[in-house]
């Protein structure tokens, strides 16, 4: 982006929208001047300021497939079909009974938040939400809202917040009650599995319309503290391996890890790029990290995850990230599921080279 | 501070002030008083900066830190992509550019706009927003992807 052509749009919406003089601004301040003292510039402190009581973590019942039934998003039910029909991924999970019931209910003055229960995978779990809106025009206006939640374990929240982002999903509306609605959302399976204990912070609900109020975005502050017992996200496998390199003609890439799951089917590698060609002598990986992307991401269209005969090409490419401690970078990709257990042969094939791999 | 140096302060810093804080709420009433709460405390404020460089980063932190406070406080904050204030009169190449900036995620927005508004390094935005290095780095890049995308050709680098 060309930087005095934005400089110039910023500008403009300064002049034209920050108006006060000089002359107002001081006298402003001097109006304001007792109630403000001694700034505190510390950014990490307002990290650590989480003013919520940390209470046990509410227990997430595993249940029998039986009473999974019984639930709202219960196979005999349909709940979890008839609102988010299109995943039958998720649904064949809940009906194997891989499902955690939470049911905890947070509300402000516009909404009514349930987190209603968790299930999905060890490598991709979900998080079932229920939201009613309270404010009958803006429910009235907007078939979908979208929910955005922080998903981390309690020292990261309160202290390294900064550096994640948050989760978002959109919700659809219920075909039976107006100002309901439905949200299934990803979360991250390094905070929810190994019997973690997670913090669910639903931060912000968003809509396309909003002609009432002309928020769009309205913030919440919605905390829910969840343990997930390990048994009530279905099991993946994984597998190390060593001695499988890609070579790229400009990279090689070593094949560590293979996690298949019943979402997609993840592969991690690993690469040194510290003397590479590619790296035209840069030391610090993020001044060449766009090459490296690009070679990764050239050489993966080449990739095909064959199981019993079926081919399947990449379904999503990952960027790298280096460590700053041993200058090795790791990268990733994923292939669609496959069934790993009854497969009997499975191999990849990168350019010109095929890899057994069962 | 004096009045004088006060007055000069503002004059110098009221855009780099405004418009890192309309950066984050994208809303222009918010950022006018968000921005107005800032040069109070500029105001108020009892220490000393060592350089007009040390004022301007203190300024951008503090508001920064507002913004934090303003959403915290679970004000309402208006999420249009475009500010229904943004002049109607402007050519459609700056609407085009404030508006596909002002679309990218808050994680890529901000140090977006203290690169290529501020001209701010990757070390100095990482002390203004008290995170590291390379996820500022990481940030800037996958921004850059998404407005690359969005801009036409020659808006882009």
């Amino acid at each position: 982006m060309k930087y005095d052509r934005y400089k110039k749009a910023m500008d403009n919406v300064c002049d034209k929208n920050f108006t006060l003089t000089a002359a107002e601004m001081l006298e402003k301040a001097k109006a304001s001047s007792d109630t403000e003292r001694n700034i505190t510039m510390n950014n990490k402190g307002k990290r650590n300021m989480i003013a919520r009581i940390i209470g046990a973590a509410a227990a997430c019942s595993v249940l029998s497939v039986t009473a999974v039934s019984a639930m709202g998003y219960g196979p005999l039910s349909g709940s979890f079909r008839k609102f988010f029909g299109k995943d039958e991924v998720t649904a064949d999970i809940i009906d194997q009974g891989h499902y955690c019931e939470i049911d905890e209910v947070l509300s402000d003055s516009i909404f009514t938040v349930d987190l209603d229960s968790v299930t999905g995978d060890k490598s991709s779990p979900k998080l079932i939400f229920d939201v009613t809106v309270n404010d009958e025009k803006l429910a009235a206006e907007n078939d979908r809202l979208m929910l955005s939640a922080y998903i981390l374990d309690e020292y990261r929240y309160a202290n390294e917040l900064d550096n994640y982002s948050m989760w978002e999903a959109y919700g659809e509306k219920d075909p039976d009650t107006s100002n309901v609605y439905h949200i299934c959302m990803d979360g991250p399976s390094a905070f929810m599995i190994n019997g973690a204990d997670a913090v669910v912070a639903v931060r912000k609900i968003s809509f396309d319309s909003d002609t009432v109020n002309q928020k769009f975005t309205y913030d919440v502050d919605m905390e829910y503290r969840i343990h997930v017992p390990e048994e009530a996200l279905k099991d993946t496998f994984a597998e190390c391996y060593s001695g499988i390199t890609l070579h790229s003609g400009n990279v090689d890439y070593d094949l560590c890890y293979a996690e298949y799951g019943s979402y997609d089917s993840m592969f991690q590698f690993t690469f040194d790029f510290l003397g590479t060609e590619l790296a035209g002598g840069e030391t610090d990986f993020y001044e060449a990290e766009y090459k490296f992307d690009d070679d990764w991401h050239r050489f993966a269209d080449s990739f095909v995850l064959t199981v019993d005969g079926t081919e399947y090409t990449v379904k999503e490419k990952g960027y790298a990230g280096c460590n700053a401690d041993d200058g090795r970078c790791s990268t990733w990709l994923t292939f669609p599921a496959v069934n790993y257990d009854s497969a009997e042969s499975i191999t990849f094939t990168a350019g010109n080279e095929t890899f057994t791999l069962k | 501070m004096t009045d004088e140096k006060f007055l000069c302060a503002y004059e110098k810093f009221r855009n780099t002030v405004y418009s890192v804080i309309f950066s984050y709420v994208r809303n222009a009433d918010d950022a006018s008083e968000l921005s107005q709460d800032t040069f109070i405390k500029l105001y108020t404020y009892e220490g000393g900066f060592d350089s007009d460089d040390h004022m301007k980063a203190w300024l951008i932190r503090v508001a920064v830190n507002g913004c934090n406070d303003h959403f915290r406080k679970r004000r309402h904050v208006s999420d249009s992509p475009i500010p229904e204030d943004l002049p109607s009169g402007e050519e459609h190449e700056l609407d085009e550019i404030i508006a596909e900036v002002m679309k990218l995620p808050e994680k890529y927005r901000i140090p977006i706009h203290l690169f290529y508004y501020e001209e701010y390094s990757v070390s100095e935005i990482s002390d203004i927003l008290g995170i590291s290095e390379s996820t500022v780095k990481t940030r800037l890049r996958r921004g850059r992807e998404k407005l690359k995308k969005a801009l036409r050709k020659e808006d882009w680098l």
